[in-house]
């Protein structure tokens, strides 16, 4: 599967069981990656979209989404062993944090294939940093 | 059995009607809220906190957890805050040591704001200082209203010396100086710039790494949605101590009822490897002699001074304050109006034209 999420400086996911931030024009890019295909995630992450038209919303999100599928993780555990793929967006931004993303991509068999940066509805600089097998 | 149940049932949905008719009517006010309205900048001798804190065991902290999977997290939506009658902040019960952490969460997370203070009506209180010229509890219902507006610039600050104001530097510290003038509620969230009563004496590392995340995770979000967030700073001062040992932040997004910001947190005013003395404002390196390396540097140059010529000395004993001169545009700071062609200088301690960042003249000095 293609694992999407998204962190802050340090790599942080959520404080206190909420997620760090959010931002319009990143739930836009992440649409426009998933393309004709569904978005995978649960109740929780699916609130933040305006539309569930592109949206495969449950709470076993994770158990359904097949190997091509995009799942947008905000809350639950991270089957790093699925992932064939990662999206992973940076806020470029410090926020507080009680979980953290620290799994050593590069060491687990997988290399950066690319890079962008783009301007957020209320963040000045997020990034997107696609990492795929080796 | 039957009987207790249905009573046990009552009383829950007793207490849910409770809840809901003591915080709803304030959330319900979203839909007619003019985000508009004027600003409410108001001083008001609110409550400190002086003395709250009640243990130093040291605890577990949470917010250090660093495993390659995250585990599942129970999402708690529409969480209500602990409200208060009046405007009492609430107190935090035992705050551990520092050990390692910049903050650490109190009650939960769960905040503590009276009805009237979970207004979309964007406002901001201040206390007055007390006798001891500190900072007491800074309150805010923080909204686009009263953040700054693109392309604002934020103001010079320097002209405020907080209580327990005794700047150092040391390599150790990001940027060298041991002390910000930190924002209680940040610049960013109010656009306050040398409000004496919302600057308090902190540590570079509480304010970047323990104040400024929270303040950013506010300011984003109210940016993104255009809601507002209750929110509270209370500087926690021992007795008659001039520097706080630590702030709490507390906040809630209002529209939302807490489900996009809601925190109740301890963020300690420590520098890592510094050992600081509250009571004044004094520090040292941690394993060294309780001396500054300002006062060093201060001492340093009053001897140069001193023997370069007399004629130029200021200052020859160590109670009287070093002046010097800076110019309108530039980086030294200068012995003598006249040198480099300075134009309409300004005469400043030396202390505050090494905190402003100027570094001495080569000719002069």
């Amino acid at each position: 599967m293609k694992i999407v999420l998204c962190l802050d400086k340090s790599g942080g996911l959520l404080f206190g069981g909420r997620r760090q931030s959010q931002d319009r024009v990143l739930r836009e890019k992440l649409l426009e990656l998933v393309g004709d295909g569904k978005l995978f995630l649960n109740a929780y992450s699916a609130k933040q979209f305006e539309s569930e038209e592109k949206l495969a919303v449950s709470e076993d999100f994770l158990v359904l989404a097949g190997t091509n599928d995009f799942c947008f993780i905000e809350n639950v555990d991270i089957p790093a062993e699925a992932a064939e793929e990662w999206y992973l967006f940076s806020w470029n931004r410090d926020y507080p944090g009680d979980r953290y993303f620290d799994f050593d991509l590069k060491e687990n068999g997988f290399k950066k294939i690319r890079t962008e940066n783009f301007v957020g509805s209320s963040h000045k600089k997020i990034t997107l940093e696609v990492y795929g097998r080796s | 059995m039957k009987v207790v149940s249905i009573k046990r049932w009552q009383a829950i949905l007793l207490a849910a009607i409770l809840c809901f008719v003591t915080v709803l009517p304030t959330a319900c006010t979203t839909d007619t809220v003019d985000h508009t309205a004027s600003t409410t900048v108001v001083t008001t001798a609110l409550p400190t906190s002086t003395g709250m804190i009640t243990d130093e065991t040291t605890t577990t902290l949470s917010g250090s957890s660093t495993t390659a999977v995250v585990t599942t997290v129970n999402v708690t939506t529409a969480v209500v805050p602990t409200v208060t009658q009046g405007t009492k902040p609430s107190a935090p019960a035992a705050i551990p040591a520092y050990s390692g952490s910049p903050y650490v969460v109190l009650n939960d997370n769960i905040p503590s704001f009276s009805k009237t203070e979970l207004t979309t009506t964007a406002y901001e209180r201040y206390s007055e200082l007390d006798s001891l010229g500190r900072c007491g509890t800074a309150l805010a219902s923080c909204g686009k209203e009263i953040m700054p507006a693109d392309g604002e610039e934020r103001g010079s600050i320097s002209s405020i010396k907080p209580s327990g104001w005794v700047q150092a530097t040391y390599d150790s510290v990001d940027g060298k100086y041991l002390y910000n003038r930190s924002h209680l509620i940040g610049w960013q969230l109010s656009a306050e710039n040398a409000n004496k009563k919302n600057l308090i004496t902190g540590t570079r590392y509480m304010n970047t790494k323990g104040m400024l995340p929270f303040e950013n995770m506010i300011a984003d979000y109210i940016h993104e949605t255009g809601n507002h967030v209750a929110y509270r700073v209370t500087p926690i001062y021992k007795g008659n101590d001039l520097l706080p040992s630590g702030v709490q932040l507390e906040a809630y997004s209002i529209e939302d009822g807490g489900e996009g910001v809601c925190f109740n947190v301890y963020v300690y005013n420590v520098q890592p490897g510094i050992v600081i003395d509250y009571a004044t404002g004094a520090s040292h390196l941690e394993d060294s002699s309780a001396v500054t390396t300002t006062a060093k540097r201060t001492t340093t140059t009053i001897k140069k001074i001193t023997t370069a010529t007399t004629k130029r000395a200021t200052t020859t004993t160590k109670d009287m304050v070093v002046m010097v001169w800076i110019p309108q545009s530039g980086s030294k700071y200068h012995s003598r109006s006249g040198c480099s062609n300075m134009k309409n200088p300004s005469q400043v301690s030396l202390d505050e034209a090494v905190n402003l960042g100027y570094e001495p003249c080569k000719r002069c000095y």
